[in-house]
C-alpha cells in the first residue's frame, strides 16, 4: 500500500492527537473531579505534552504543546501567558533531553513523564510566587505532589503507547485497516 | 573558515533562540491584548467551545449518577413526600409573613430616601469544569454574559461567599474562588466588629490578616464579609475562626479560617448579579 505524503500525515497525527487530547482534558476538568478525592489529581493531559516534545516533529509538536498550553491558560489560568511559556520552555528542554538520552524504553517514558511534572511543579512554583501581589509564598501539599507524581508514573505508559499506537498506524496506513490486531514487530529501538 | 563556520552556527542558534521568543511573545501578546479581566475574541471562541464539551460531560455524569440515585432514594419517597407537604404547608404561611415584612421595609426604607431598599436579583449557575493543576483555585460555570454575568460579581451559595467572576464569554465564566491565593476579601469579626483580610490558603481554607494582637479573637468565632471591597454585600457568611496564633514578634495575630463553604462540593452556584464599582 503506497504511503501517504508526510504533510498528510503529520496534519492527521496533529489532528488526532488534538481531539485525543481535548477528550481527555475534558474527562480530566469534568468526571474525573467528580469521582473520588485521589481521581481528581490525574493528569492525563500532562502527558501529551510530554510525548509532543520527544516523539513528534518539531512543528506539529509545538503546535500541539502551544494550543493545549492556551487551552489551560483560557479555561484556568490567572496571569495570562504563564502556562504557554512553561509548557513551551518544557517542549524546548525536553527535545534536548531526548537527543542526549538514548535508550527509549518505557521506563525512559516513565522517567521523563516525571522529571517533566517536577519541571513545571518548581517552575510554575517560582513563577507564581513572583508574580503574586504580595510577599506570601503559595501554599503547597507535599502529599498532593506525591500522589500526583505517583497517578503519573502510573498512567504514563499506558496514555503513551495509546498516542504512539495513534502515531505509528498514521504512519503506516496499511495498518490503518488492522485496528485492535496484535503487532507483532520488534519494538525495541524506535 | 572553522572560526567563520563556528561564527555562522553561533549566529544560527541566537537567530532560532529569537525566533522562538519572538513567536512565544507575539502569541501571549495577541491572546492576552485585552487585559486580564476581558476576553479577546479568540480566547472567547476556545473557552466557549471547551465550556460546550465540559457541560456536555458533566450533564452526562449528573444523568447517570442521577438514574443510579434515584432507584436508590425510591425507597423512602413516600415517607418523605408527606413530611415535605407538612413542612411546604408551614413554610407557604411563614412565606406569607415574610412577603408583608418585605413589603414593609422597602415602604419604609423609601421612605428614608435609602438608596438600595432592595436586595439584586440572582442567577442560580452550575459548576461545569474544574481547575485540575495545584496553584489556582478556580471553576467553569455555565452562564456567560449573554445572560447579564459580568466580571467582578459576587458568588455566593446558602452556606456563604464561594468568590467572584473574573472572566466571561457570551456562555460560560470564570470563577475565581475564595481560597485561591491572590484573592482577598475585606471582612469582619462579627461579634466584635474588627475589620481584617482574608487571603486564599487553598486546601487550608483562608487567613485572616492584620488584626492587631490586642484584639480579642477567639477560636469560633464567625466572620462575615464587611461590604467594603465592592464586591461581596455586607453580612455574608464567610467562616469561622479555626485557629488563633499570638507570636512574639510583629503586630498583628495570625488567625486560620475555616470556610463556610466547602470548596470540594461545590455543584450550584449563585451569582448575585450586582456591578462591581471597581471594574468599571
Amino acid at each position: 500500500m503506497e504511503r501517504l505524503p508526510d504533510q498528510i500525515v503529520a496534519f492527521m497525527s496533529i489532528a488526532c492527537l488534538f481531539i485525543s487530547g481535548l477528550l481527555l482534558f475534558i474527562m480530566q476538568t469534568t468526571i474525573f473531579q467528580t469521582m473520588s478525592g485521589w481521581t481528581a489529581m490525574l493528569n492525563p493531559v500532562f502527558v501529551l505534552f510530554v510525548f509532543s516534545a520527544i516523539r513528534m516533529e518539531f512543528i506539529s509538536g509545538a503546535i500541539l504543546t502551544l494550543f493545549f498550553a492556551l487551552l489551560l491558560d483560557i479555561s484556568f489560568g490567572l496571569f495570562p501567558g504563564l502556562y504557554p511559556v512553561i509548557y513551551l520552555s518544557l517542549f524546548f528542554t525536553l527535545r534536548w533531553l531526548n537527543k542526549i538520552i538514548v535508550v527509549k524504553e518505557n521506563p525512559h517514558k516513565i522517567i521523563l513523564v516525571l522529571i517533566s511534572f517536577i519541571f513545571v511543579y518548581f517552575y510554575s512554583f517560582i513563577f507564581i510566587n513572583l508574580m503574586l501581589p504580595d510577599n506570601s509564598l503559595l501554599s503547597r501539599s507535599w502529599i498532593n505532589f506525591i500522589v500526583q507524581l505517583t497517578l503519573l508514573a502510573l498512567i504514563a505508559v499506558p496514555i503513551f503507547n495509546f498516542f504512539e499506537m495513534i502515531m505509528e498506524r498514521l504512519n503506516s496506513p496499511g495498518k490503518l485497516h488492522s485496528w485492535g490486531k496484535r503487532n507483532k514487530n520488534n519494538r525495541f529501538r524506535d | 573558515m572553522k572560526k567563520k563556520e563556528k561564527k555562522s552556527s553561533y549566529l544560527k542558534l541566537l537567530l532560532l533562540c529569537g525566533a522562538i521568543l519572538a513567536f512565544i511573545l507575539i502569541i501571549t501578546f495577541i491572546i492576552s491584548s485585552d487585559g486580564k479581566q476581558k476576553f479577546s475574541g479568540p480566547k472567547k471562541f476556545i473557552f466557549d467551545a471547551v465550556g460546550y464539551g465540559q457541560q456536555l460531560a458533566t450533564s452526562g455524569t449528573g444523568r447517570i449518577t442521577d438514574i443510579f440515585s434515584s432507584y436508590v432514594d425510591l425507597h423512602h419517597v413516600r415517607e418523605e413526600n408527606i413530611k415535605l407537604r407538612e413542612e411546604l404547608a408551614k413554610f407557604k404561611a411563614t412565606n406569607n409573613q415574610y412577603l408583608e415584612a418585605v413589603a414593609t421595609n422597602v415602604r419604609l426604607a423609601n421612605l428614608l430616601e435609602l438608596k438600595e431598599s432592595l436586595p439584586p436579583p440572582t442567577l442560580t449557575a452550575q459548576i461545569v469544569g474544574r481547575d485540575h493543576m495545584m496553584w489556582f483555585k478556580t471553576v467553569i460555570i455555565d452562564c456567560g454574559s449573554s445572560d447579564g454575568i459580568q466580571p467582578g460579581m459576587p458568588v455566593v451559595t446558602v452556606e456563604g461567599i464561594v468568590g467572584q467572576i473574573i472572566n466571561v464569554s457570551p456562555h460560560f465564566a470564570k470563577v475565581l474562588l475564595a481560597n485561591d491565593p491572590t484573592s482577598a476579601i475585606d471582612v469582619l469579626i462579627q461579634k466584635n466588629r474588627i475589620h481584617g483580610i482574608i487571603k486564599g490558603k487553598g486546601t487550608e481554607g483562608y487567613q485572616l490578616q492584620y488584626i492587631l494582637k490586642n484584639s480579642d479573637v477567639e477560636e469560633g468565632y464567625p466572620i462575615v464579609t464587611s461590604g467594603l471591597d465592592g464586591v461581596f454585600p455586607k453580612g455574608l457568611p464567610v467562616g469561622t475562626v479555626s485557629s488563633v496564633a499570638r507570636n512574639k514578634r510583629g503586630m498583628f495575630q495570625k488567625i486560620k479560617i475555616k470556610p463556610a463553604v466547602d470548596f470540594s462540593e461545590l455543584e450550584y452556584l449563585i451569582i448575585i448579579m450586582r456591578e462591581s464599582p471597581l471594574i468599571k
